[in-house]
């Protein structure tokens, strides 16, 4: 059994980059490619993925419930009902490091529009992390079947489960992940979720826009479409 | 028994790991490990005896995580959790000689810039904990991956304990931790900091810590230690996969590395620290093998000063009118502007002065320090006269910087000698005194030899002292010249001493001064300069010092040299207005004479923005302040511009990237503007003030920059707060500038609530502005609710509310 499988990202998905830049009906021109390619390059070099995952029980006690063997109760209605059919979750902590901090610190100084594809890019870059990160989850979870990937702080689920999570993970300590007091996840380019696991098969959920709180004034859905 | 007599043994044995055990014994994950010594101090003493039983020489006491943060809420203080778990490990020791360490690990958040804890705010949380440990036998700081943090908290224990120090770091297979800190720069920086020993813990088992430990020997001369984990986890089961009798195994090479001090980290149990007493019994200590260096580092970058090593010497204010100005209106973009040219440009070190009389210098050097570290690697080189501001800069430094500079007068051989010391820092020594620069080189290599023979008997090593023979004008000084250079090749040769000299001096006054600059720089490197102090910006000195480094067969294979020039031409032709653009920006211009469609000529301002053709914007605006005034340029043509590029955007021709394109010419073009301005009179192109920031417990910066680089480029001054910022800070702002206009920016609905507060303070003290926000989180109702005068949806919107509130 692998004991550190390393994730390497070769290449960043630069159609989903552009979307978070504003393109959906167009593609970037000449120039803005050649832009992106570039800030590609100096991405990659800084990106370092980590990540750690770990799976747990769920526990229903009343109306609670708990991640097994820990006090971390799961508040919240979407959450819980995420997790509905399932009986195990897996905690997925994923980070592109602080590297992409600073490349980011330094060119919000002096090159602001590397800084905002840079941004972009790396958003599309930690979601593949976290794809690469689930499918060595799912080859140890082999027989289950899994949800989508519900992020802390997503719908009404609260974002100050984060610092109990992270310290649940253990993530300071093993992926140098950590949150502020405002639970923001430091480094910025990290992301962390729970996915419900079921052995055997498990109803397909497709995500709805139902639970987010932009709900009301997305940018994405203004625009006809959605960001997932 | 203290730990000093402890050294003296062959080996010294550490536990092994706590956490372990704990969750053997039941403990829930996720429960605060150090409240089990209140709740069941049984457990701990009968750990803290097992470990003593398979032969540990010292225990680590139960108070890795016992600091303010992670047990706030918990209710049980720091200084209870901390005085109980060590004495339970003393109580534990009863009738041995084994030692008590009071066990630090990490804050549990990160330090600043990446996260929001301030170095000095990390200082105190740790010098909590020193405070409430003092009966422990030593401190020992473990499981650290930012050398920032470890810097506060082994300055937090030397200012507040007598106790000995022991560092160790974790760090993973590629030879450095999370944040990038590598072993040179631990080893130099803590050693320098005058800590016990120092080594690796944690992350890896013992043979994937083997290279590591090696490295680690070869820069320190410090006794090793190693806590290597039982193995790697299994990530589903978090089990370890390394035996009690192979780990005692994978162990037996490490004291010829010159490890004196061994024990366990993750997954290790008494069992395994038995196996490693017993296999420790017939080995024997070998001193590590350094190897004698000079180098300075930062976090992450180190410079052995092995060959001509260049330092930038822009950041300084002497005789530079926009400095000055930037410094006045503390305005650190310009400055961190300065800092990253000159490494694009080759700059492998930066001095940094930020002396001027009408400021708060040591401040300054406190938040220059900061800021630039937070953008570029290379190492500082920290330049006042004021031995506080020095001070202050030492503080704050991450790694191992040089100061800048004692000479060979009394009271600053006696004020900064020991400055340098405390902070583990190298030093530039001037050959001067009381009686001025000595005219022969006899009297300075004197001066040399004095500062050199002061600096060691504070026990600063040689290799720490580096010695400006001073730089004279050739034009007032010509036979000064070559007394100069012989004293540099008489320090180096005769003192075995590293060299510096500011070399831009020699022209004052001469036309035709890179000339000069760049044959006396090459004269000096062949007499034995080592640190060039000179302006990487000018093509011709850059290059003089890696040609000289190829010459002499420092740069291998020509490899750095054809790195620099290669294809790249254009570095090797004077550097003049604006910094250079990536070169596909600037190829996209379509054929000559054609227009743009809109329909714009090619070759004029507005043509350079549309097409975000930065270099041009820069040219173009000088050629026009040839013949128009400087507000015509901004009235009629860059602000038309933006305003054509933001209307482009709003209706979706254009996307963000695009517009902040155009927005950076026009800074280009504002650049121009203003550095004719500052020239020809004193007069402001500003269409008033703004405060942005982003609001307390908030740090997503890039929204509330993306909103200040439009605003710069309408004309109007943006007071740039920055993130995370104090609700008073932004009342104290607003005060202070008289502005009209505050933007406030929170990306988190965590933060949304601190900019309330914000607009509540701002109200409360009667500030008279209208404030807008910003933000994804953001609508329009909430900021209605909260009480803000205007939404701004996007950037675009928040230069539209600028125009009504200011004009």
């Amino acid at each position: 059994m692998p004991l550190d499988e390393e994730i390497v990202i070769k290449e960043i998905d630069k159609g989903e980059a552009a979307r978070y830049l504003g393109y959906r009906d167009t593609l970037p021109d000449l120039n803005m490619t050649k832009l992106i390619l570039q800030a590609e390059i100096d991405l990659l070099k800084v990106i370092k993925p980590r990540y750690c995952f770990k799976v747990f029980d769920l526990c229903r006690e009343n109306d609670s419930l708990f991640l097994g063997g820990t006090r971390l109760e799961l508040k919240g209605d979407s959450i819980r009902k995420h997790l509905s059919d399932c009986e195990k979750a897996a905690a997925l902590c994923v980070t592109l490091s602080d590297g992409v901090d600073k490349l980011l610190r330094q060119n919000e100084v002096d090159n602001m529009v590397n800084a905002l594809i840079i941004d972009a890019l790396a958003n599309a870059a930690v979601e593949q992390v976290c794809d690469e990160a689930e499918k060595i989850l799912f080859r140890e979870m082999e027989g289950y079947s899994h949800t989508w990937r519900f992020g802390v702080g997503y719908g009404d689920f609260p974002l100050s489960t984060q610092k109990e999570l992270l310290e649940i993970m253990n993530a300071g300590k093993r992926i140098g992940l950590c949150a502020t007091e405002s639970c923001i996840l430091v480094p910025r380019k990290s992301v962390t979720c729970l996915i419900g696991l079921r052995q055997g098969t498990l109803e397909e959920r497709k995500k709805t826009c139902e639970n987010c709180h932009l709900l009301g004034d997305c940018e994405y859905r203004r625009k006809g479409t959605t960001c997932y | 028994m203290d730990f000093k007599t402890l050294l003296c043994k062959e080996f010294v044995i550490f536990d092994g790991g706590m956490g372990t055990m704990l969750q053997e014994r039941g403990m829930p994950m996720g429960a605060v490990p150090e409240l089990i010594s209140i709740q069941k101090p049984e457990w701990i003493l009968d750990i803290h005896r097992s470990y003593i039983r398979a032969g540990a020489d010292v225990i680590y006491a139960n108070t890795f995580g016992a600091n303010a943060y992670k047990l706030k809420n918990c209710g049980h203080s720091v200084a209870e959790v901390i005085g109980t778990s060590v004495k339970l490990a003393k109580q534990a020791c009863e009738g041995t000689d084994t030692l008590v360490a009071l066990d630090i690990g990490p804050i549990g958040q990160l330090l600043e810039p990446t996260g929001t804890l301030s170095f000095e705010e990390a200082y105190e949380i740790y010098k909590e904990q020193i405070m409430a440990g003092e009966e422990a036998d030593l401190i020992v700081f473990e499981t650290q991956t930012d050398l920032y943090e470890l810097k506060a908290a082994v300055l937090a224990a030397k200012e507040n304990s007598e106790l000995p120090i022991v560092c160790t770091m974790t760090f993973e297979k590629n030879l450095r931790t999370f944040t990038g800190c590598g072993i040179s720069n631990m080893a130099m920086t803590l050693e320098g900091l005058g800590v016990a020993a120092l080594g690796v813990n944690c992350s890896l088992g013992p043979n994937e810590l083997y290279p590591i430990v090696k490295e680690i020997g070869e820069w320190t001369t410090l006794p090793l230690v190693v806590k290597p984990n039982a193995g790697l986890p299994d990530p589903l089961t978090n089990m370890y996969d390394v035996t009690a009798k192979d780990f005692a195994r994978q162990l037996q090479d490490f004291p010829a590395l010159g490890v004196k001090i061994f024990g366990g980290c993750c997954g290790t149990t008494p069992e395994y620290i038995a196996e490693l007493t017993g296999m420790l019994k017939d080995k024997h200590f070998i001193p590590p093998a350094k190897i004698h260096r000079a180098a300075v580092c930062s976090a992450v970058d180190t410079v052995i000063i092995s060959q001509p090593r260049i330092i930038g010497e822009r950041i300084n204010p002497t005789g530079k009118k926009r400095f000055k100005e930037a410094l006045l209106n503390q305005d650190m973009d310009y400055i961190l502007n300065q800092a990253i040219d000159q490494v694009k440009a080759g700059a492998e070190i930066l001095d940094v002065n930020v002396g001027l009389p009408d400021i708060d210098e040591k401040s300054m050097m406190v938040k220059a320090v900061k800021a630039i570290q937070s953008i570029v690697e290379v190492p500082l080189q920290l330049d006042s006269t004021i031995p506080e501001v020095l001070e202050a800069g030492l503080r704050v430094y991450n790694g191992k910087p040089i100061v800048n500079s004692v000479n060979g007068e009394e009271q600053s051989l006696a004020s900064v000698l020991p400055l340098v010391k405390k902070y583990g820092a190298a030093v530039v020594g001037l050959t001067l005194d009381e009686n001025g620069i000595p005219k022969s080189s006899e009297q300075r290599f004197k001066i040399a030899e004095k500062i050199l023979k002061r600096a060691v008997e504070l026990g600063i090593p040689k290799e720490d002292v580096y010695i400006d023979c001073l730089t004279l004008t050739a034009s007032a000084e010509q036979e000064g010249v070559a007394e100069t250079l012989k004293a540099v090749r008489r320090v180096k040769e005769e003192l075995g001493l590293k060299t510096v000299l500011g070399v831009s001096n020699i022209s004052f006054g001469l036309p035709g001064r890179e000339l000069i600059n760049h044959t006396f720089l090459t004269m000096a490197m062949q007499n034995g300069l080592d640190l060039p102090i000179m302006n990487p910006n000018v093509a011709s000195m850059t290059g003089s010092v890696r040609a000289f480094r190829l010459l002499m067969n420092y740069d291998r294979n020509s490899l750095e040299y054809i790195e620099a020039y290669n294809n790249q031409l254009q570095y090797m032709l004077p550097v003049s207005g604006p910094k250079a653009v990536p070169a596909a920006m600037e190829k996209n211009e379509p054929a000559a004479g054609s227009r743009s469609s809109s329909g714009i000529r090619q070759n004029s301002l507005e043509y350079a923005i549309e097409n975000g053709l930065k270099n041009d914007g820069a040219r173009i605006t000088s050629e026009l302040l040839e013949t128009e005034n400087p507000m015509t340029i901004i009235n009629e043509h860059l602000i038309p511009a933006l305003d054509q590029a933001g209307n482009q955007f709003e209706t979706g021709k254009i996307f963000l990237p695009q517009l902040i394109m155009a927005a950076d010419v026009a800074q280009a073009a504002f650049a121009v503007i203003k550095e004719h301005l500052s020239k020809h009179s004193g007069e402001s192109v500003s269409k008033g003030k703004i405060v942005l920031a982003t609001v307390k417990g908030d740090i997503h910066d890039i929204g509330k920059n993306i909103v200040k680089v439009l605003l710069e480029n309408y004309g109007y001054t943006v007071i740039d707060l920055g993130k995370d910022v104090d609700y008073q800070a932004v009342v104290d702002a607003a005060m202070e500038h008289k502005v009209k206009l505050v933007g406030l920016s929170a990306l988190m609905t965590t933060t949304l609530v601190s900019m309330e507060k914000t607009i509540s303070l701002l109200r409360e003290n009667h500030v008279d502005c209208k404030v807008m926000v910003g933000g994804a989180v953001l609508t329009p109702s909430y900021a209605e609710k909260i009480g803000a005068d205007y939404y701004a949806r996007d950037a675009k919107e928040s230069v539209d509310i600028a125009k009504r509130v200011l004009g």
